[in-house]
């Protein structure tokens, strides 16, 4: 399936976006590795109306010059809830730094979010010890299956402008204290989604937030990496779209969702 | 140097060896199970007595040979009648168990015994697969998938969901947790591809059915090897080598009487099982190449119509006097390496009379001279 490419008019600019399927929308942060149409993204489009935004400086794009946080972009992505996809509250799916942007989001703007399904979120490692991380996780072990991830790869030129916009929004953070503070006030559904093989976000990030989300929940995708969503698209699919259209009751079993 | 009572609970009495695969059940006699089950429990707690480390039970399936469908319910019985001992159960077969059951259970045995549980982590042997009608291709995937899916029932802090390969269940808490965190682990480590994998496990490395020394010591190097790239070294008791065992007051008499009990476990209560095998190779698994390390393989090794000094020399057996089974216990550890051995007492046929007489040397004559290996 292939999608399409449009700009939304937003109160700080213009924001470029990527969208597909039809039905329930569902909006999609994506990673510090740009917007990807991924292999899930693709599966989640053959059941919802997918908007993706390509956040500012990703994707080839220019930064935006009053989006300069993390803080900035949850703001940016709910106006754009509430002007381009015109609906309240939508399903959210936030990925590694996405997550992040989504968690932000929550705590921002309760009214704009029902569930949310978080990938490997970036910023609530609480409890890691950051002398463990492998300084070269985030370049050599984002994937368990290096090979599904081939026809994804930008151009070089628009992979060092991720990095320089990952690095603007201030870079890799393990233990955001701001928004660790302000977890337990998220009263939506949330669905954490960790690979057993995950070496960037540590599993302490899942135990964290099962623990201090009210409705938290964790669910391990097994024999994948950080990008669960390219690693294992299959299973995260099922489990994904399972809790977005049950929600808590995702847990009773359905030959629907197997 | 450690040691392990490990009891098959054969079924001693089948009138000829068995046409087809699977044994029919009508020449199982429920009466004589009952008394026989008995004996084979008392067995096991007398291991405690004789000084051994451990217990040992597995699990078979539609099995003359090992009466034991599901060795839990063995060590739910060992966890309250054996004080200090450990209860390895070797185990519960992955591929075929639902994984959240076997983490349920092993951490019953493991709270009931106050922290004894050995868990084996096992894959089985290909005649399983036919009687739980499960690929035998899938198996090692399944039992990878399911070891890993154990380890986080018993470890992860908070309820957690499974989306794999072969499992998913959206929402897991077991109770009771284990009191071992997490319980000691047992693999089997028989070829290289399984050693690799007890090693990356970080799991207790155990062989059976050995028909050459040089091979098992190759075994032992990749697994020690294995886990040194891994990051950790493995204790000497960590590397376990199981071998059927009798023990009698002379060779002579040992010897005779293991004979008649082995032929009568290969030639009647394992013909089944070898027709299984067969059936197995013929739709298309396990080809030449791979089963030149496999299981059917060895079990030929083992049992193609060797004398009972051929098997000794073989590193098949341990049998003879006390004195001979001493000298063949340093003769595996000098020559493997392996801090702990597995002894499968209660083989084919043989009394159980004869199995207590074994352990009751294998305490006064032979443990005095190997405990400090």
């Amino acid at each position: 399936m292939s999608y399409e490419t449009k700009t939304a008019t937003l109160a700080k600019g213009a924001l470029t976006y990527l969208v597909a399927g039809e039905g329930e929308p569902l909006l999609v942060l994506h990673t510090s590795g740009g917007p990807l149409w991924t292999p899930l993204i693709e599966k989640l489009a053959t059941t919802r109306r997918v908007f993706m935004p390509v956040l500012p400086g990703f994707g080839g794009t220019a930064m935006l010059d009053s989006v300069a946080s993390v803080t900035d972009l949850a703001d940016l992505a709910a106006d754009f809830i509430t002007t381009e996809i015109g609906a309240d509250p939508v399903d959210v799916f936030g990925g590694s730094f996405g997550g992040r942007v989504a968690l932000y989001l929550a705590v921002r703007h309760p009214d704009r979010v029902t569930d949310m399904v978080l990938e490997a979120p970036a910023g609530v490692a609480v409890g890691a010890d950051p002398a463990a991380q492998d300084p070269q996780a985030a370049r050599t072990g984002l994937f368990a299956y290096p090979d599904k991830a081939k026809h994804l790869a930008p151009t070089p030129e628009i992979a060092q402008g991720n990095s320089a916009a990952f690095r603007a929004y201030g870079g890799p953070v393990l233990v955001d204290e701001e928004l660790v503070a302000l977890l337990p006030g998220i009263a939506a559904p949330v669905l954490v989604i960790m690979g057993t093989l995950d070496r960037v976000t540590p599993p302490q990030a899942g135990h964290y937030l099962a623990t201090t989300l009210p409705n938290g929940k964790l669910t391990y995708v097994y024999d994948a990496a950080h990008a669960v969503q390219v690693d294992q698209a299959e299973a995260m699919f099922r489990v994904t779209r399972h809790f977005l259209d049950k929600g808590a009751a995702f847990i009773v079993a359905s030959r629907e969702y197997c | 140097m450690k040691f392990g009572f490990f009891n098959l609970m054969p079924w001693p009495h089948y009138p000829e060896p068995p046409r087809v695969y699977p044994t029919p059940n009508k020449d199982y006699d429920p009466v004589v199970g009952q008394q026989l089950y008995h004996d084979y429990i008392d067995l096991l707690v007398h291991a405690e007595a004789c000084g051994f480390d451990w217990v040992a039970c597995n699990e078979h399936h539609f099995s003359p040979y090992g009466t034991m469908a599901n060795c839990n319910l063995i060590g739910s019985i060992l966890a309250r009648e054996t004080k200090t001992i450990g209860l390895a159960m070797v185990g519960n077969l992955l591929p075929l168990s639902n994984p959240i059951r076997v983490a349920e259970e092993y951490a019953m045995i493991d709270v009931m015994s106050g922290g004894r549980l050995i868990a084996g982590f096992m894959r089985g042997v290909p005649h399983e697969y036919i009687a739980y009608n499960s690929p035998p291709g899938e198996s090692r995937s399944r039992q990878k998938e399911a070891a890993e899916l154990i380890m986080k029932c018993w470890s992860e802090p908070e309820p957690f969901g499974w989306e794999g390969e072969h499992f998913q269940f959206r929402s897991i808490s077991i109770w009771p947790r284990p009191i071992q965190q997490p319980p000691r682990v047992l693999m089997s480590a028989s070829n290289e591809e399984s050693a690799v994998f007890a090693a990356q496990s970080r799991a207790i490395m155990a062989m059976g059915l050995i028909s050459d020394m040089k091979l098992a010591r190759a075994n032992v190097d990749i697994y020690r090897q294995t886990a040194n790239e891994a990051g950790w070294d493995p204790a000497d008791d960590q590397v376990l080598m199981g071998a059927s065992t009798c023990i009698c007051e002379t060779d002579e008499e040992a010897h005779e009487v293991f004979a008649r009990a082995l032929d009568y476990f290969h030639g009647t209560l394992m013909k089944p099982t070898y027709d299984a095998l067969k059936l197995v190779l013929q739709a298309g698994y396990f080809n030449k190449q791979k089963a030149g390390a496999s299981y059917d393989s060895r079990l030929d090794k083992v049992a193609a119509k060797k004398t009972i000094q051929e098997m000794i020399d073989a590193g098949s057996i341990f049998c003879g006097s006390p004195k001979s089974v001493v000298e063949q216990i340093k003769r595996f550890k000098s020559e493997l390496g392996c801090g702990g051995i597995n002894m499968s007492m209660q083989i084919g046929n043989l009394p159980v009379a004869t199995v207590r007489k074994g352990m009751d040397l294998f305490r006064d004559q032979v443990l005095p001279q190997v405990r400090d290996l």
